[in-house]
């Protein structure tokens, strides 16, 4: 590292290696590193009030990784392609965790820049690591990564930018087309997770045939993915597509169970009430699309849109806010999708029939889909990247 | 449009909520029908969120436009009849942060500064004499736009016979004026006006050391840049106090206003209490955007029948406070009052006064 950037540069975690040797991927000693993060995060008593925390623990243990390494053929060598820079979004807590752990598993060596914000949860992690990285056994793990924080310095990550040989940038597009202003190495790769909109597809009639339990169940799923951070996540839904017969029966009872969650779970202050007031009346002045807004319950805002328009992403949907639109199959929606759609989450269809329409309209967005109440489960495949593929040299032969 | 004849006829803190009430929502609706034909922004807002015009069956269920907005959109409310608009008011606005633009046409500006002095006219004698104003008097170098304070400023001008200011271009004390005044007119009323934190800054805090002589018949009125204070601690019993063993003025009345509703500002008591006059109504919200109960924090609300030429009638602000109480409060003045807590975490501040 220059010693120019010594005092603006914190090393919360690490060392700055940067000729660490690679390892094949989903090697031994990371696996069983992985494995003691889980375990310590599930014996640590400040970890256990923040679920995104203990997810991610869960999510790191062995037999997890395990399932996941299956996807991966080990007929040929497969190791890190050297060092990776992370550049993690700074509103979402446990990212910079995730991509981290990618970078392990494919073999390389991690510098990871840390949210700028201050998440109590970063610190119990990076505590936790650091604990783990003290034992001999894990001095090879120690070696390959450093957590870093700095305020934003365009010198110091310009200086970064080109000394790896991959980056990993999230935080949306202003972020990323700062990054891509930095020279690079000519085989450094980038994996660029931009800004997203997510949607959501219910089949109507097969919600009218599930219990009353069932249905609230399901809405707590859909609280789960909408609500936990302020609907703010890339991948939770903005838009809901009714589909099939029974329409208003459906809608009627989802709402209504929704409504019941968010009123006595979803902790909104006057400050989330200002900003979300705020944004509806610039998307009532802005936005060419008509809409007729919709709430028994400020907490669970309802846009009724008639008809399916064009560039419904224009029109933010944040803090329990939902656009919602009534189609009658799903080639409907062939005009609606845009490059921007990541994530649909779904409820009573057949992930076949949706990808076989994703195919047959050769639709430029959509890169997941998962039923509802899965939308925040991160894996190496995100936003239409294998990011474990992405990240190692495959050696042919 | 108004019959402001008979509004401006009513004492301004005479009426009780009974009496205020439907006559008060009667006129706001006839605002916001006039802002709904005349103001594009308005009327997307009103059709969108409130499904149209004509569904409020109270005060509260008339579509407000959030503060935040004014300073993401110039907001006119433009019939033909008014395009003369005199001046663009701005809050001062923090470094780096957005102002607010308010389109100002001559008639709202008449109404405001009549408003203004009818709210006053409940604490200063009829014979109104001359006014020593905490500024510099470089606040009104540009012709066509006015800050907040400037707007202030030249509204309360217009209440006295003479204004003089006590701060020099780089808003060095000079309190000569005021010394002389009191030697030479130790009998007479006079007015010392200005924005909170310049009073703090720029008068007590200069003239701590040396008590001026005692000003019995001296009225100190302050607004604007709370935030500031806030900051800094002081409540209004230690300002109060220090005003007093300063200048030696024991009537002291602070204002809660905002530049989008000059004129119709909450007058504070001897109570230490903000009071709606008839120009004006407030509406405390919480988090779900419902009416909070009396001495219940929450935002607030305000409204105006003053603001013809933009949409500010009826605003939404970012400051929290809470009703405590409706026509019974000790200072004898009718029809709601209410207290002042702070910002709304998480938005900017916008401090109109906060300027320099």
């Amino acid at each position: 590292m220059h010693t120019k950037f010594n005092n603006k540069i914190q090393i919360v975690l690490g060392r700055l290696m940067m000729n660490q040797k690679s390892l094949i991927i989903f090697d031994d000693k990371v696996v069983d590193f992985l494995n003691k993060i889980f375990i310590d995060i599930k014996k640590n008593k400040d970890a256990k009030n923040f679920t995104d925390l203990q997810a991610f623990g869960f999510w790191c243990r062995k037999a997890n990784i395990n399932v996941l390494s299956e996807n991966y053929k080990r007929n040929k060598l497969m190791l890190g392609r050297g060092n990776i820079l992370h550049i993690a979004p700074s509103n979402v807590p446990m990212t910079f965790a995730y991509s981290f752990v990618f970078g392990l598993l494919s073999g390389n060596n991690n510098i990871v820049r840390l949210p700028s914000r201050n998440f109590v949860q970063v610190e119990i992690l990076c505590k936790i690591i650091s604990n783990i990285l003290k034992k001999k056994r894990y001095t090879i793990i120690e070696k390959k990564l450093c957590f870093v924080r700095y305020d934003k310095s365009n010198e110091i990550s310009a200086y970064l930018s080109k000394n790896v040989d991959a980056r990993l940038i999230w935080g949306g597009d202003q972020t990323i087309s700062q990054f891509k202003k930095f020279d690079t190495s000519p085989r450094c790769v980038d994996l660029t997770f931009s800004d997203r909109y997510s949607v959501s597809i219910i089949n109507a009639d097969k919600v009218i045939k599930l219990k009353q339990e069932e249905i609230k169940n399901l809405a707590y799923k859909f609280y789960n993915d909408c609500y936990l951070m302020d609907q703010q996540g890339c991948s939770s839904p903005q838009a809901v597509f009714w589909m099939g017969r029974k329409n208003n029966q459906a809608k009627k009872e989802f709402w209504k169970h929704l409504g019941k969650i968010v009123d006595s779970k979803y902790d909104s202050d006057l400050s989330i009430m200002n900003q979300k007031i705020t944004s509806l009346s610039r998307a009532a002045i802005e936005s060419k699309i008509n809409f007729n807004l919709n709430y028994k319950n400020f907490k669970l805002i309802k846009l009724k849109v008639k008809k399916t328009s064009k560039n419904i992403e224009d029109l933010k949907c944040h803090f329990g806010t939902f656009i919602e639109i009534e189609i009658k199959n799903l080639n409907e929606l062939k005009n609606i999708i845009t490059k921007k759609f990541q994530t649909i989450t779904y409820f009573g269809f057949d992930t076949k029939n949706i990808e076989k329409f994703i195919l047959n309209n050769a639709v430029t967005g959509i890169d997941r889909i998962v039923p509802i109440g899965r939308a925040f489960d991160i894996g190496p495949i995100w936003d239409g990247y294998d990011i474990v593929y992405s990240l190692s040299r495959i050696v042919g032969k | 449009m108004l019959d402001y004849k008979n509004i401006f006829s009513i004492g301004p803190f005479s009426l009780s909520k009974k009496e205020k009430d439907s006559w008060y929502y009667f006129n706001q609706k006839k605002l916001t029908a006039h802002h709904f034909k005349n103001c594009k922004e308005y009327k997307k807002i009103t059709n969108k969120i409130y499904g149209g015009l004509n569904k409020s069956t109270n005060l509260s269920e008339l579509p407000f436009i959030p503060s935040h907005l004014f300073k993401d959109y110039n907001l006119i409310t433009n019939n033909n009849n008014n395009n003369d608009f005199s001046k663009t008011l701005t809050s001062s606005g923090t470094s780096g942060s957005k102002n607010s633009m308010i389109s100002l046409d001559r008639k709202t500006s008449l109404l405001q500064s009549r408003a203004l002095s009818i709210i006053f006219q409940d604490i200063l004698n009829k014979k109104r004499g001359t006014m020593f104003v905490v500024d510099s008097p470089k606040i009104f170098s540009d012709s066509k736009s006015l800050n907040a304070r400037g707007a202030a400023i030249k509204g309360f001008s217009q209440l006295v016979d003479k204004t003089v200011f006590l701060l020099d271009k780089d808003l060095n004390l000079k309190i000569d004026p005021l010394i002389n005044f009191l030697k030479t007119n130790p009998n007479e009323q006079f007015i010392v006006f200005g924005f909170t934190s310049f009073i703090w800054e720029h008068l007590i805090k200069k003239i701590k050391n040396k008590k001026l002589i005692s000003a019995n018949n001296g009225i100190l009125i302050h607004g604007g840049g709370w935030k500031k204070m806030q900051d800094q601690a002081v409540g209004r019993t230690l300002f109060n106090t220090k005003i007093t063993s300063t200048v030696g003025i024991k009537k002291i009345h602070n204002y809660y206003g905002m530049v989008e509703q000059t004129g119709s500002v909450f007058l504070e008591c001897e109570h230490g209490f903000f009071h709606s006059s008839i120009f004006s109504d407030i509406i405390v919200r919480d988090a779900a955007l419902k009416i909070s109960p009396l001495k219940k924090d929450g935002l607030l609300q305000v409204f105006s029948l003053l603001p013809l030429s933009y949409p500010g009638h009826n605003i939404l602000t970012e400051d929290i406070g809470a009703l405590q109480g409706v026509d019974n409060c000790n200072c004898g003045r009718k029809g709601k009052y209410f207290s002042i807590k702070g910002r709304v975490p998480g938005t900017e501040t916008r401090g109109c006064s906060d300027a320099h």
